[in-house]
This record gives C-alpha cells, structure tokens and sequence, in this order.
C-alpha cells in the first residue's frame, strides 16, 4: 500500500470521529489534533485567521438567538445557545480544512475515474482554502477569482506543482496512523453518556 | 485514460472543489432553519451549463450533494434528503431551462428557475416528513430568500461569464 493512501484511509477514519463529536470541548480537542497532524504534513498554521473565523461565525450565529441570554445591548441579546452553535459549526469548519490538508498532501491516487476526480476535488479544495488568503487584492472580485483559478496548481513560489510520487508504507506507519485514529475515537468514547456517568466531570463540559 | 479525458476529469474535480469551497462558505452563515439553504454552491453547476457534458453535469451535482453534506455534517442524516431532493430537482430544472433556451434564457432566468425547483421541493419534502401543516408557515421564508438569493447569485453569474478570462478559455476550449 502507498503511503498516501494510508494518509487517506487514516484521514477518512479523523473526520468519521470529527462528524460523531456533538460537545463543544470535544471537537476543539479533536480540532487541535487534527492542526497538529495538518501542521506535521506541511499545512502552515497560522492563529489569526483562525481566531477571526471562530469568532466571526460565533458572533454571526448571535442573530438567531438561542437558549440563556447572556448580556443584552438594547434590544440584542447575545445567548450562549446561539455561541455554542456558532462556535461549534467554526470548529467543525477549521477541522475539516485541516483534515482535507492531512488527507491529500501526500496526493492519493484512488483508483478509478470518480476516484481520481474526488481525490482532486480535496486537493484542488486545499488549495482554494490556502491561496484564497494569499489574494491580496481581492477587488475587482472577478479578477480576483480568476488569478486564483489560473494559478491553482502553483506552489507558493509560483512553480507549478507536480504530483508526489508515493512511497510504500512500513510498519511504522500503520501503527503511527493506528495511534492517530485511536486518539480521536479515545476522545469521541470520553464524551460518550457512559463515560458521563462514570466521569461527572465530562458530563459538565459544554 | 488520454490527456483529454484527464483535462475533463481535472475540470470536474476544480468545479466540484468550488462547489465544497462555497459549501463552506454558506455553513458559516446562520440560517434561522437548519437545512435552508442559499444556494451559494449551485454557482458551479450554473457555471458549468454550457462546458460540461450532460453526464459530467450530473456527476458534478452528485459530489455537490456529497460534499455539502460533509461540510455540514448531514451526510449521515435525514437532511441529506431535503439537500439532496433540492439539489437534484433544482439541476433537472436548470439543466432543462438551458437546454431549451440556450442563449435565450439569462443566467439569472436558470438561477430563478432552479430556486424555484429546489424551495417547492423542499417545502414537499417539508411536508411529507418533518413539519406537516407548519410548513405553510415556512413556505414564504423559504420562497422570498431563495428568490433573492436566486437573483444575486445569477446576476454574479451572468457577470463572471461576460468577465472572467477563465471562463472564456473554458468556454472556447468546450466549444
């Protein structure tokens, strides 16, 4: 087996345990986890961006207000329901941005013609997501668009990207990747009602 | 496979990319009924009337449909179906209304029509499974945001053809 393709199957599994993640503090374990998996595959990181996002989405979410009222500026009230929504959709966006990196950086070849398109689709969706930032001038917008999708297939210093070739996999790997997977469904099995019950410290996590 | 069908497959693959990038863009926008939808995501397939073959069309509203449904978590929910009923009822239309008319038809008459397509069967669906007699309720919330975002989204469409120099290479190459 190709290594890239262990990334796939691996990367398949994290976003499986991403989608069974309901509770807020889980799915920023699981986002962070997968950012560090993104970030040692090469994706760069960078906190800003991030930050905007989760808040920008948490607060938008804050017009369809939902659950305890926290604090109100006139007739606005900002509730911890609506947060919660905003936030937990924000971190469900900025993991599955990552886990897309994670998956096709290694550039999987899943045999078949619907496989070779979805498997460009994810790669050709990480490099909107990365190049979309690198826009600097985004007006006119059309123009904009079209710098982005004529250079698609360029690496950061303008060079063309070429598809890697794959090396097999070792040992070593499966078991790494084994370990990987195990994180996540560990913490998908700590926020379970069961392990609330065992563990009443979890059951009061948001 | 030849360098052809490897152009088309890269094709349908960055379309089908931009349909998951603008998923995404429409999931970080609150919406007071979960699975309403604005259509963000339908701007590839209205892009693609006219470049694609009828069966890569098709193919591109299938990954549309999954992709979406990733993005927002539904793919292994019933909402799915509300997508999936939407996405598949406003393409039919869409694909329909150029095919008949061609250039006769504007790219904001196609994104009207395929508003139209999506929100009546959704509101079917409505319905049949989840809200029954509520749905009335809905309904206009639900045709008075799909028509305007409808327009927005054709008028955008109708200026990136007209602007794009991307669009116009795609396009010539198609024909």
């Amino acid at each position: 087996m190709k290594y890239s393709t262990l990334r796939l199957i691996s990367g398949a599994f994290i976003i499986v345990g991403l989608m069974l993640s309901q509770s807020l503090v889980l799915r920023f374990c699981i986002t962070i986890f997968i950012i560090l998996l993104a970030s040692k595959s090469g994706r760069k990181f960078r906190i800003l961006p991030n930050i905007i996002l989760l808040v920008t989405i948490s607060l938008a979410h804050t017009l369809s207000p939902n659950g305890l009222v926290l604090f109100s500026i006139g007739s606005y009230s900002i509730t911890l329901g609506s947060l919660e929504i905003g936030a937990n959709k924000a971190l469900l966006l900025i993991s599955f941005i990552y886990a897309s990196h994670y998956m096709m950086s290694a550039r999987p070849q899943i045999p078949g013609k619907l496989g070779a398109i979805i498997s460009l689709q994810f790669y050709y969706f990480d490099r909107l997501t990365t190049k979309w930032h690198q826009i600097e001038n985004k007006k006119p917008l059309i123009g904009a668009i079209d710098q982005l999708l004529m250079n698609i297939n360029e690496n950061e210093d303008g060079q063309k990207e070429m598809p890697k070739q794959s090396r097999y996999v070792e040992k070593k790997d499966v078991l790494v990747h084994i370990l990987h997977i195990s994180v996540i469904f560990s913490l998908v099995l700590l926020f379970t009602d069961q392990a609330k019950s065992m563990i009443p410290f979890i059951a009061l996590l948001p | 496979m030849t360098s052809h069908s490897k152009v088309r497959i890269d094709l349908v693959a960055l379309f089908a990319a931009c349909t998951l990038f603008l998923s995404t863009i429409e999931y970080m926008i609150p919406k007071p009924v979960p699975f309403m939808r604005l259509g963000l995501a339908n701007l590839p397939l209205i892009l693609s009337l006219g470049i694609f073959k009828n069966r890569e069309y098709f193919l591109l509203l299938v990954l549309k449909v999954l992709g979406q449904g990733l993005i927002s978590g539904t793919i292994f929910s019933y909402i799915i179906l509300f997508s999936l009923a939407g996405s598949l009822s406003s393409a039919i239309l869409m694909f329909l209304t150029y095919k008949l008319f061609k250039d006769k038809v504007s790219r904001v008459g196609i994104s009207l029509t395929g508003a139209l397509g999506s929100t009546i069967t959704q509101l079917i669906v409505s319905r049949i499974i989840l809200f029954k007699e509520a749905t009335y309720v809905i309904a206009p919330l639900f045709l008075i945001s799909g028509l305007i975002t409808s327009i927005i989204l054709g008028l955008f469409a109708s200026e990136f053809t007209t602007k794009s120099i991307w669009y116009a290479q795609l396009k010539e190459q198609a024909v």
